[in-house]
C-alpha cells in the first residue's frame, strides 16, 4: 500500500514538475488573495460555452470594463465590435463557487499570445436575487434581519455624471421606494432601500422592480428595457412578515405563506407542524453564524477555530523567488546572478493545462481527470480505513500468519494492531 | 420555531456563560515563533501551488479525512479505556 502511494505521489510530483517546466503563453492576469484576475485582455471569442450564459450580471459585477469587447456568442453590455480592448479585475471570487468558462483568443495588449482566456465566474446565489435581465439594476438583495432590500448595479462609462433616478415597486405598492443619485463615478452602486409597510399580513407575491427612468446614453441600454424583476415569495405571521428563503439567482420561490392561519387562503396544517418543529434554511444559517461568531471564537476554542480557518483559507501567498550572485573573486560567474521564480513558471506552464481543451465540452485536463484521482483516493483512503478497523491487512493475512514469530505485544504484525483475531495469533504464539 | 427557539436559548446560555472569556483573533506567539503568521504563509504557499496543481488539494483533503477518522477513534479509546470497541 505504502508503494503504491508513494508511487501515486511520485508521478503526481512529476506531473506537477512537467507542468511547470512546459512553456505556454502567458496569460495577461494576476492572482491575489485567492481570486484570479484577468489585467488586460484583447481577442474574440471562438467557442461559447454549453448551454447558454447563466447570468450576464453576475458577471458584470466582477469585471470592469474599461472599453467594450466584442462577444461572438451573447451580446454583453459591452458589446462593440469596433473595439476589442477591455481590462478586467476581479472582485470577489472564491474558490468552490459555481463556476462558468468562456474561451477566448486573440493577442493580449502586450503583444504576447493569448491562446486561451478563462475567465472565471462564480455565482454566490446566497442572498442575491439577480436580475434576469440585463440593465444597471443587477441584483436585489433581501435581508430578512433588516427587512431592508439592496439594490445593486453597475454604472458604465458611458453613463458617467449622468443622475439616474431609481423606482422600486411591488403589485401592492406602486411605489415602494424610489430616488435618484449622480453617477459621479463608473463603477458599482449599492443601495440599502428600506422596506415600508412590510408587517403586512396581506399574502401577495411580490414583484420588485426597478426602473432607471433618466434615459442611458450607452447604446446597449438603450435597447434594453431598463427594468429588474425578479419574484420571489414572502411569508407573513402574525408577529409579522418573514422570509423563509433566500432566493437563489433567478428562483421563484412559491409562497407558503401564514400557514398556521386557518383564515388565510394558503392555511395548510401540515405546513405550519412543519414550520412549528423544522427551522427555515436563514433561521439555521443565522444560528450557525451566531455559533461561529459568539461561541466558537471564545478562549480557548477559538484557537482550533483559527486553526480550521486558517486551514480552509483560500488566500494565496506568492512564492518567492530565489536568486544568488555569485562574489567578484575573479571567477567567470564573478559578478553574475542567477535568479529562479518558480512562481514565474508556474503561471506560464498553467497556461497549458487550460489550453489543452476537448473539443466538445471544453473541458481541461484537470476538469477530465480530477474526478478518476478524486476517487482513486478516496478508495485509497476506503481501503486504509477498513484495514485499520478490521484489524486485518486486507492483502495481508497469509503473510501474517506466517511470519507468526513477529507477533508483537499488541498482537499484531509489525505496526499493524490486530482486531478481532489478535488472540488468535497470541495462542498460535504460545 | 419551537425548535428554533430551543436553538435560540441553547446559544444564548453558551453566550451568556462564555462572555468574560476574550476572543481568539490569532494563533499565540510561541517561543518567538508568530504561528499565526507561519500558518497563514504556509497555507498561502499551500494554495498557491494547489491552483498551479489542483491534485495536491485532494490529496491533502483525503490525508486528513484519513487522520481526522483516525484521531476520533483514538479520541474514543481514551475516553472509552478498556470498555472501547476492538475496532478502536
Amino acid at each position: 500500500m505504502k508503494k503504491i502511494l508513494f508511487t501515486i505521489i511520485g508521478l503526481l510530483f512529476f506531473f506537477s514538475a512537467g507542468t511547470a517546466l512546459a512553456a505556454s503563453p502567458v496569460l495577461p492576469s494576476i492572482y491575489q488573495s485567492g481570486n484570479w484576475y484577468l489585467t488586460d485582455a484583447t481577442g474574440a471569442i471562438v467557442s461559447c460555452p454549453t448551454g447558454p450564459p447563466q447570468s450576464w450580471e453576475e458577471f458584470y459585477n466582477d469585471v470592469s470594463i474599461s472599453a467594450p469587447m466584442s462577444f461572438s456568442c451573447v451580446a454583453p453590455p459591452w458589446l462593440d465590435a469596433s473595439n476589442l480592448n477591455a481590462t478586467f479585475f476581479g472582485n470577489g471570487n472564491q474558490v468552490g463557487d459555481r463556476l462558468r468558462y468562456e474561451f477566448w483568443t486573440g493577442t493580449s495588449q502586450g503583444g504576447t499570445n493569448m491562446g486561451h482566456v478563462e475567465i472565471v465566474k462564480l455565482f454566490s446565489g446566497y442572498g442575491t436575487i439577480t436580475a434576469t435581465t440585463t440593465t444597471h439594476f443587477t441584483s436585489i438583495e433581501i435581508s430578512t434581519t433588516t427587512q431592508d432590500f439592496r439594490l445593486q448595479g453597475y454604472i458604465s462609462p458611458n453613463d458617467e455624471n449622468v443622475n439616474i433616478i431609481f423606482n422600486v415597486s411591488t403589485p401592492l405598492y406602486s411605489q415602494w421606494d424610489h430616488g435618484s443619485f449622480a453617477a459621479t463615478t463608473t463603477g458599482f452602486f449599492d443601495l440599502s432601500i428600506p422596506y415600508q409597510n412590510f408587517s403586512t399580513s396581506t399574502i401577495d407575491i411580490f414583484t420588485f422592480t426597478g426602473t432607471l427612468l433618466t434615459p442611458s446614453t450607452d447604446p446597449f441600454y438603450a435597447t434594453v428595457p431598463p427594468t429588474i424583476y425578479d419574484t420571489i415569495s414572502t411569508t407573513t405571521t402574525s408577529s409579522g412578515i418573514g422570509v423563509t428563503h433566500i432566493p437563489t439567482p433567478n428562483e421563484t420561490i412559491t409562497a407558503v405563506a401564514s400557514n398556521c392561519n386557518p383564515f388565510n387562503s394558503f392555511f395548510s396544517i401540515s405546513g405550519c407542524v412543519s414550520y412549528l418543529f423544522f427551522p427555515d434554511t436563514q433561521a439555521a444559517a443565522n444560528n450557525v453564524a451566531f455559533l461561529r461568531d459568539n461561541i466558537l471564537v471564545k478562549f480557548p476554542l477559538g484557537y482550533f477555530t483559527r486553526f480550521y480557518t486558517i486551514l480552509s483559507g483560500h488566500s494565496t501567498t506568492t512564492i518567492p523567488a530565489i536568486s544568488y550572485t555569485w562574489a567578484n573573486d575573479g571567477g567567470p560567474l564573478a559578478g553574475k546572478t542567477l535568479a529562479f521564480n518558480v512562481d514565474d513558471y508556474m503561471v506560464q506552464a498553467k497556461g497549458l493545462t487550460e489550453e489543452m481543451v476537448s473539443n466538445t465540452d471544453h473541458k481541461t485536463v484537470y476538469d477530465i481527470f480530477m474526478p478518476f484521482i478524486n476517487l482513486f483516493l478516496a478508495i485509497v483512503v476506503f481501503y486504509n480505513l477498513i484495514e485499520d478497523i478490521m484489524g486485518v491487512p486486507l492483502s495481508g493475512v497469509q503473510r501474517g500468519r506466517a511470519e507468526g514469530a513477529k507477533i508483537n505485544d499488541k498482537g499484531g504484525v509489525g505496526n499493524k494492531s490486530y482486531g478481532p483475531n489478535r488472540g488468535d495469533f497470541n495462542q498460535s504464539k504460545t | 420555531m419551537i425548535t428554533q427557539a430551543i436553538f435560540n436559548v441553547i446559544f444564548g446560555l453558551f453566550k451568556l456563560l462564555l462572555f468574560w472569556l476574550p476572543d481568539v483573533t490569532a494563533l499565540p506567539t510561541f517561543l518567538g515563533v508568530n504561528l499565526d503568521t507561519i500558518f497563514s504563509t504556509g497555507m498561502g504557499y499551500f494554495n498557491r501551488i494547489v491552483y498551479f496543481f489542483p491534485p495536491l488539494a485532494s490529496i491533502l483533503t483525503a490525508a486528513l479525512v484519513y487522520l481526522g477518522i483516525k484521531l476520533t477513534l483514538t479520541l474514543l479509546k481514551m475516553v472509552l479505556g478498556h470498555r472501547a470497541p476492538h475496532i478502536t
